[in-house]
């Protein structure tokens, strides 16, 4: 199973919100949706289950269009927690709700869930605290059994109880590879060492789709320190300068080969220590407002 | 668990390491069962697909043997190194040791690292 979306737009007042976003995704993957706030994550999520009406390109399962095939649409979930309607009802009701658009819903699976977190079916979502709201979410988004999930910043401002029991939760539903995971989030951290692949939007379309571990396996965060006072060609050439601070550079080769390193040591660093790697300093340049780096001092 | 020498690697060479970790220090024994893909991702808090290439990694590495229908199980501890192992180790450590003669370490220094690296064993 495959869901391909291809040249996806959406203009909401007259502005471009979404422009030709395109990528696939299979069940077995958890792809990480990345973006400021404001880069469209929610947009893209509400026009991928037709809540939203694009204005161009297509969202197809198995090649079938899901504009032509309506049908298809039991294949995706996404459960807006910003504006839920099931605000005042139990959550047996809402149970009742979801198992009516998604046939497949298992209910014994939710109640279970539910209450190894204490929540009873006769509680109103409204009167839950914030975490257990966002775990009443993720319950049943993936209770659905629906094969492509999708979750609105699932972690913002929970406890790391919380955190712990989602990602548990997560992990759990992607691991017989039946179903795959959307996860919006504006925190790239959050979705370390969760997500295969990191999506991320900006400037209204998906500017890179990495695979996190790959770019991990190669990528390497050195502190140099040269004998002259301008930095040697090459470091510019291969990495990116995260800091400097008095002769002392910090440098982000993103592809740190036997061979560049040997090219490094021939060029005898005073000092030359590697550091951990933040991933945030992997993706600065999708986050920074203005390109281009730090110029040496 | 996390050892923060090791956060520079990739997740799943991080969760190899700390396995292979863990069964020379005698914690994971030859025969024991490790838990499932799922249920260690769940543990560790990381992608079942990262857990899956650390235990095939594990597996290459002759550290685990995966019984089929029954799950990855600590191998018994090696009598004889694999020979194509020795020297690909060997290369990397000399490799490694004209970066530490170039920055100036003394062989005392190393010879201590040595054996704070492999004294448990001992």
């Amino acid at each position: 199973m495959k869901l391909t979306v291809e040249h996806l737009t959406k203009r909401i007042v007259g502005r471009p919100v979404l422009q030709d976003v395109g990528f696939e995704w299979r069940p077995g993957e958890i792809i990480g949706l990345v973006g400021e706030n404001g880069a469209g994550k929610t947009t893209l999520m509400r026009t991928l289950v037709n809540q939203y009406l694009p204005d161009g390109g297509t969202v197809a399962v198995d090649g079938r269009n899901l504009a032509q095939a309506p049908g298809q649409r039991v294949n995706l979930i996404y459960i807006d927690p910003s504006q839920v309607f099931f605000a005042g009802n139990t959550l047996a009701a809402s149970v009742a709700d979801y198992a009516l658009a998604y046939p497949d819903f298992d209910r014994q699976r939710f109640f279970a869930a539910a209450a190894d977190y204490d929540l009873a079916p006769g509680q109103r979502f409204r009167e839950l605290s914030k975490g257990y709201q966002a775990v009443v979410v993720v319950l049943l988004s993936l209770c659905s059994n629906a094969p492509f999930v999708m979750l609105d910043e699932p972690f913002d401002g929970l406890d790391l109880f919380i955190r712990e029991a989602i990602v548990s939760l997560v992990v759990d539903a992607v691991a017989d590879g039946k179903r795959g995971l959307l996860i919006a989030s504006h925190n790239l951290q959050e979705l370390d060492g969760i997500a295969d692949r990191i999506l991320f939007l900006k400037r209204h379309t998906i500017s890179h789709d990495y695979r996190l571990e790959d770019v991990r396996e190669k990528a390497v965060k050195l502190q140099l320190v040269f004998k002259t006072p301008e930095l040697p060609a090459l470091i510019r050439e291969n990495g990116r300068i995260l800091n400097v601070q008095g002769r002392v550079v910090t440098v982000l080769f993103a592809d740190y080969t036997d061979a560049l390193d040997r090219q490094l040591r021939d060029l005898a660093p005073v000092y030359m220590e590697q550091r951990p790697l933040d991933l945030t300093d992997l993706f600065r340049s999708e986050f920074d407002h203005t390109e281009g780096g730090l110029e040496h001092a | 668990m996390d050892d923060a020498r090791f956060t520079h690697l990739a997740y799943y060479q991080r969760l190899v390491l700390q396995i292979k970790q863990q069964v020379t220090a005698g914690i994971l024994a030859p025969g024991e069962k490790l838990p499932s893909v799922r249920e260690m991702a769940k543990r560790s808090q990381l992608n079942p697909n990262t857990v899956a290439k650390a235990y095939k990694q594990l597996e290459a590495d002759r550290v685990v043997e995966v019984r089929p229908g029954l799950g990855s199980f600590i191998a018994a501890a090696q009598k004889a190194p694999q020979q194509a192992e020795v020297s690909a180790l060997h290369q990397r450590f000399a490799a490694l040791m004209v970066a530490i003669q170039a920055a100036g370490v003394d062989q005392a220094t190393v010879q201590q690292w040595v054996e704070e690296e492999m004294g448990h064993e001992s």
